[in-house]
């Protein structure tokens, strides 16, 4: 399994009066830096059309439920032009198409109108010299192909959560979006959320005192009938909707949304909703994503059906500082992210912020204290990045890690034993077996 | 597909979560049963044993010779003929996890059967030693095809170098595929056997090769920089970035470049810079940004003065996030251009790298220059860090030139300097109102007790109304800080004898912002003053108090003053009050002291509107207690009507989210601005349509014609679901102007409510495609008459069309006359219930004549039904609003056509 690059040797380093550290240079870390004070601001997000030449020309990759909303985003914004539209499911690409040209038909008088091609096959997208980037909706054992392909083709890259279905297929991501130089974006859109953002600024900057427990509550999963096989349906390329996953036969139920609980191509709720507020929880408590991990878990999984992840689940991983991330579905915890400190709590969820004491909500982080990165709109941010060629608010990293705590929270409800993760090495210590589940052979010709 | 998707969301529901799913109940299953059941599986059978097993099976690695049973009772599963191929398929996948060199034979004697190979070849995949390896490496020479693609990206996974050389010879395949993955692999091996391979790879190569090997090769030069080999990894970017490839590749290659040797990427860097590729241009700024050492920051410096204006905000950004001081002097000659967003750039950079000796430049800045120059100064002396600056700051802000002195001040509000204070207060009482002004504020962000009663001294002095009203705010700020209520209160209560009048009216708004017991008393005195204002000033702080303590006094005042206003103002303080009382007990209590005192007509106006909020009985009767005073009866039916609808049992709804299983919150009516002084209530039900109707632009059209009848008043609701609300029978008529387009109408619950609301003898008014509400209920054409029958042509285009009068006798038509229209003529009613035809007209199409408009009974209801509506223009014809409006008062109960207006 690959391993992160380690340091070079080389001159400089902290003193010769310079704040850059090599460290911080090779984790690919620019987010780190203050955030830029003159970047140019998109002005044509909304509303206003940019001339043909400044828009960034986007193909599609997945335009079942999630994708066509990305799309739909994309066809509102002055800054962007959807050029291809992908999907194994003949209906869904087509009607993705159609709304595309539609909506250029109808600004065709104010600007220019290009056709929209619809695929099933995401290289002829790649292969595209016009098409500077792409939106990636497929389910996760197809991200990091999509994304990984996507980069050395020399597209920038919107990719959907969680970043990956297995640890070593996200690292190998992050490698090849860096190796590339691409701008990439995970689909955690809530880190474009000012709530979100305040609610770990305050974690950080001490106002809860020292934060010793995070909960994170997501959906629980679901159990599925059985399905019977039958041939696949004409206007479904069902060899492209596989990819890498292992070969089963097709049947009526698996290919749209119920996906999700089925192993081969997600590991369930626990981790492509799990990723949403984990991800907050280590942006408002980094460390948990740098010190080992002492993990255990319990879970309940369907006895039967088609599906196989975890329907409800309670997960409990501590630092050895004693920092605790507990982590579960609904039914234990409620939904969102909230930190605990010695001092106060807040908790933060898609419904809005609370905290404890009340007055909390409404504090100002000062000028000299840590402040994350500001971004009003997910998309927005990505395409301005794209612009200025740096680190959106949602890195590779970033999602590599909230993924990863997501997977390695699932593969310690399976074990039903306490394993420890040490982030550094991304291997469990003195578990074998463990370790052996951080990656998953792939179907020919796919590989990472 | 849709069905599906359906049938297994509804069975979703049925599942729950926290249940697992269960057809029976069973007798648990032991491992050994489900391996026997396990041999058996097809796909679409049960998988019960298989769900079983996956968790058994990874849970049994805990323990090695659990895990080596477990291993073996799979390879069985394996090697016994009559298995499935779909259960050798899942014992393949569960090896994965445990797999052993024991098993290598097995396995590699299923990679001969087309069938079993790839199953196989990805358990040899994870099972760590030679063994595996081996098995593998002699598969290649067997295979073709996708087999033989799978066995390369297996030894690529591995990263088996022993095998370079048989998969360099692959890359000359013929099959693009396999030549493909032996560039991969050797990628992945990234040894220099296997990066001089791709070196030879790529000349002749077509270009879908050529790009895998390119990429290959910098996974290669990766590995190479890892094995601490900078020197071979350099090599493939130079040659890289030398080449003819695109742009990507040329950025992939900088990129290399600056992780595995920073110094000597840095010339090319700043050539990039330099180029003309904006995407590189970008990147090698960024590139530079992160590439530590001196070199990199000279040779941006030494870039400033040669690029054009945007790329130089780039560079003075990237210094910035740098943090290399040196940078600082060149930078700062920047602050002089000529462009705007360099200046910027350059004076936000200058704060960045700065320390205490460039307090004085931007403070200069900050009070010189105008807009987003002086803007970027003042955030850089916020954001200036190092020894020496409050220091600084502080002397600035003692003397010097005004602009410069209420800058310091500034600053040191925004950075919370310490030990300001003393300087300020001084700055607080200069000559110069500006500099007053700014340490004011200032004092107000920083000041503490210590200098909290010097400031409400100083306010004894005379001062502009500005310097005035930034004390004011100086002392209500810092005497919110101070925690203890008696320091707090205590020195202004104190000031308030010895404070002229202008003072005291000051202090007096102080107070009110502190509350407590002590200010109370102080401001109850000043209600005695022989002072106007100051009396004046103590009512109003009276009525602004924080808590009901204030209560009783402006009870009084309501009730005892002289001042109209006073009684006024103090009525409302005291509502204001009553609004905030702890529950709805205190606040009734609240209001009933007030019924006495409410003589006037504004004063029970204002007294009926705080009832209207209390859904109490006691607050109902006081409420009908008015409705007999003529002064007040509207409002009085109003605060009747809110609170009896608002005692009405509520939904069970809790947090707001939608819970399964429980009814969604009732919809919203908008009511009519009229109400309460039109008798008769109407309601427009829409919300939903055909897209081609504009529900939402129609609808106020509608509306207004109808209200032209000053005895109609018309609300609106935009949720057809509101026909279950037992507040449907508050209204005389309504107006069907809704479709359920591609969505479920309302429920039976509605629909009985709706049937009850018309046969009980109210009113109903159809519009356009209202006739096309309800196709999966039969009973709906006895209530509207006619509806849309999809199967005949709908209508004819649309356009204008002549609309006849049938019967110029009924009260809804009497006296109109034929009229043009611009609309949809519809031709799509079916049904025989019978009718009264009260318009027709005849269609272009096939000249038929169709009914426009007809009434007829249903139960005891007065049912009004007309096709035309289709879009705002279809409503601008006069006659067709006058349509709508008499047959709103027709069904309503009243003679259609009002006199006056």
């Amino acid at each position: 399994m690959a391993q992160p690059v380690p340091p070079v040797s080389s001159s400089g380093g902290p003193s010769d009066g310079c704040r850059v550290s090599r460290r911080k240079f090779l984790a690919g870390a620019a987010a780190a830096l203050a955030a830029p004070y003159v970047v140019p601001a998109s002005v044509f997000g909304a509303g206003g059309r940019a001339p043909p030449s400044k828009r960034i020309t986007i193909g599609s990759i997945g335009v079942g439920g999630r994708g066509s909303g990305h799309v739909n985003t994309m066809l509102r914004r002055g800054d962007a032009q959807i050029l291809a539209v992908c999907d194994p499911f003949e209906k869904k690409r087509q009607g993705a198409r159609k709304r595309a040209e539609s909506r250029y038909a109808d600004l065709a008088g104010k600007g220019e109108y290009k056709g929209c091609l619809a695929t099933s096959d995401f290289r002829q997208i790649l292969a595209r010299p016009d098409i500077d980037a792409v939106i990636i909706a497929s389910p996760e054992n197809w991200h990091p192909l999509h994304a990984a392909m996507a980069a050395a083709a020399g597209k920038d890259i919107f990719c959907e959560k969680a970043l990956s279905l297995t640890v070593a297929e996200g690292r190998a991501l992050c490698e090849a979006v860096r190796r590339h130089g691409r701008v990439f974006q995970i689909g955690t859109q809530q880190r474009s959320s000012r709530n979100f953002r305040f609610a770990c600024e305050l974690a950080r900057n001490g106002y809860l005192g020292r934060v010793h427990t995070v909960e994170v509550g997501v959906p629980g999963g679901r159990a599925l009938p059985t399905a019977k096989p039958k041939p696949v349906p004409p206007g479904l390329d069902y060899d492209m909707w596989l990819g890498p996953a292992k070969y089963t036969p097709y049947n009526d139920l698996k290919c749209s949304y119920n996906w999700y609980f089925i192993y081969d191509y997600c590991a369930g709720w626990i981790q492509s909703w799990g990723v949403h507020h984990v991800d907050i929880a280590l942006w408002g408590a980094p460390s948990l994503g740098e010190k080992p991990l002492e993990i255990e878990g319990t879970a309940v999984f369907p006895k039967e059906g088609l599906a196989n992840t975890s329907i409800t689940w309670q997960v409990k991983a501590r630092t050895p500082d004693g920092l605790t991330l507990s982590f579960s579905d609904n039914k234990h915890l409620k939904q969102g992210c909230r930190f605990i400190g010695t001092e106060g709590w807040v908790h933060v969820s898609r419904g809005g912020i609370q905290a404890e004491p009340p007055s909390l909500i409404k504090a100002t982080i000062k000028p000299g204290e840590e402040h994350l990165v500001v971004s009003g709109s997910h998309h927005g941010n990505w395409l301005e990045c794209i612009e200025t060629r740096r680190d959106p608010v949602a890195t590779v990293e970033a999602g590599h890690a909230a993924t990863t705590l997501t997977i390695v929270s699932d593969i310690a409800t399976r074990l039903g034993r306490k394993v420890t993760w040490n982030w550094q090495a991304e291997r469990f210590e003195n578990d074998d077996a463990a370790n052996r589940m951080l990656s998953r052979p792939m179907r020919p010709p796919w590989t990472m | 597909m849709k069905r599906w998707i359906q049938l297994s969301g509804a069975l979703a529901l049925v599942c729950l979560a926290g249940s697992a799913w269960a057809a029976q109940p069973q007798a648990q299953t032991s491992v050994e049963e489900a391996f026997e059941q396990l041999k058996a599986y097809e796909y679409g059978q049960n998988r019960r044993p298989l769900a079983m097993l996956e968790l058994a099976i990874v849970r049994a690695t805990a323990d090695p010779k659990q895990g080596r049973k477990m291993a073996a009772r799979l390879a069985a599963i394996l090697t016994d003929a009559k298995t499935t191929l779909a259960a050798k398929r899942f014992a393949c996948q569960q090896l994965q996890v445990l797999g052993a060199e024991t098993h290598v034979p097995l396995l590699a004697g299923m990679l001969d059967t087309a069938e079993t190979a790839d199953m196989a070849r990805r358990t040899l995949e994870t099972i760590p030693g030679e063994a595996a390896a081996r098995a593998l490496r002699a598969a290649l020479a067997r295979l073709k095809g996708r087999p033989l693609v799978g066995v390369i990206n297996s030894l690529g996974v591995r990263r088996d170098a022993k095998v370079t050389d048989a998969i360099a010879k692959l890359l000359r395949s013929s099959d693009p595929d396999v030549a493909a993955a032996a560039a991969v692999t050797l990628g992945k091996i990234g040894t220099a056997d296997a990066a001089a391979a791709l070196r030879k790879a790529q000349a002749g190569a077509r270009a879908k090769q050529l790009a895998v090997v390119r990429n290959a090769a910098l996974r290669c030069a990766e590995h190479l920089a890892a094995a601490g080999k900078a020197d071979d990894a350099e090599a493939i970017y130079r040659r890289l970035w030398q080449s003819k490839a695109g742009v990507s590749w040329r950025l992939a290659a900088l990129t290399g470049l600056a992780r595995a040797c920073p110094d000597k990427a840095a010339p090319l860097l700043v050539k990039a810079f330099g180029g003309k590729d904006p995407l590189l241009q970008a990147a090698a700024a960024n590139l530079l940004v992160q590439t530590p050492g001196k070199a990199a920051t000279t040779a941006i410096v030494e870039q400033l003065s040669r690029v054009d204006a945007r790329r130089r905000v780039l560079l003075l950004d990237s210094l910035a996030a740098r943090g290399d001081a040196s940078a600082k002097d060149a930078v700062a000659k920047f602050i002089d251009s000529k462009d705007e967003a360099v200046r910027v750039a350059a004076v936000h950079t200058v704060a960045a790298l700065g320390d205490a000796s460039d307090v004085a430049r931007l403070v200069a800045l900050a009070g010189g220059e105008r807009g987003p120059v002086g803007q970027a100064a003042r955030v850089g002396l916020e954001r200036l860090s190092g020894e020496g600056i409050e220091k600084r700051l502080i002397d600035m802000a003692a003397k010097g030139d005004p602009a410069t002195r209420v800058e310091a001040a500034r600053a040191i509000a925004a950075r919370r300097t310490p030990g300001a204070t003393p300087a300020l207060l001084q700055a607080a009482a200069d000559k110069n109102e500006t500099v007053r002004l700014a340490a004011l504020d200032a004092l107000a962000t920083v000041g503490g007790a210590a200098v909290y009663p010097k400031l409400i001294d100083l306010m004894m002095g005379r001062s502009t109304k500005e310097v005035w009203e930034a004390m004011l705010r100086a002392v209500s700020a810092i005497g919110k800080r101070i925690a203890d209520p008696e320091k707090r209160v205590r020195p202004v209560v104190e000031a308030l004898p010895r404070s002229p009048d202008p003072v005291k009216v000051g202090l007096l708004r102080v107070l009110a912002g502190f509350g407590g017991r002590e200010a109370l008393d102080a401001v109850r005195r000043s209600l005695k003053s022989g002072e106007a204002r100051v009396r004046d000033a103590a009512v109003r702080a009276l009525a602004s108090w924080p808590d009901a303590s204030a209560a009783a006094d402006l009870l009084n005042v309501a009730k005892d003053s002289d001042s109209a206003t006073h009684r006024n103002l103090a009525l409302r303080g005291y509502l204001r009050l009553a609004r905030a009382a702890k529950d709805k007990a205190a606040r009734l209590k609240m209001l009933e002291q007030v019924r006495p005192v409410a003589t006037t007509a504004q004063a029970k106006k204002m007294l009926l509107a705080a009832l209207a909020d209390v859904p109490d009985p006691a607050a109902l009767e006081m409420a009908k207690s008015f409705l007999d005073d003529s002064q007040v009866k509207a409002e009085a039916e109003l605060a009747v009507r809110k609170i009896t609808g608002a005692m009405k049992p509520k939904r069970r709804g809790g947090s707001g989210k939608p819970q399964p299983n429980s009814s969604p919150p009732m919809p919203q009516v908008k009511p009519s601005a009229k109400t309460g002084k039109a008798g008769t209530r109407i309601l427009i039900i829409t919300g939903i349509d055909h897209p081609g109707h504009k529900w939402r632009q129609t609808t106020p059209v509608l509306k207004e014609a109808i209200e032209k009848d000053p005895r109609l008043a018309v609300d609106v609701v935009e949720d057809p679901n509101f026909l279950a609300s037992p507040r449907l029978h508050d209204y005389a008529a309504i107006v069907h102007h809704w479709m359920n387009w591609k969505a479920a109408a309302p429920g039976p619950a509605a629909r009985e409510n709706f049937r009850r609301f018309v046969t009980g003898g109210k009113g109903l008014v159809v519009v356009h495609f209202g006739c096309g509400a309800f196709q999966d209920w039969p009973e709906f054409v006895k209530i509207a008459g006619r509806v849309w029958d999809p199967k005949l042509r709908g209508h004819d285009p649309r356009g204008p069309f002549r609309v006849e009068i049938a019967d110029t006798e009924h009260p809804i038509t009497r006296g109109m006359k034929p009229f043009e229209t611009h609309d949809e003529l519809y031709t799509c009613l079916a049904g025989d219930v019978p009718i009264h035809v009260l318009a027709t007209a005849r269609s272009k199409v096939d000249k038929k004549v169709y009914p426009m408009a007809f009434v007829l009974t249903c139960g005891k209801g007065r049912v009004f039904h007309s096709v035309l509506g289709h879009d705002v223009k279809a409503f601008s014809a006069p006659q067709v609003g006058e349509l709508f409006r008499r047959a709103s008062a027709w069904a309503a109960g009243l003679p259609p056509v009002a006199r006056g207006k």
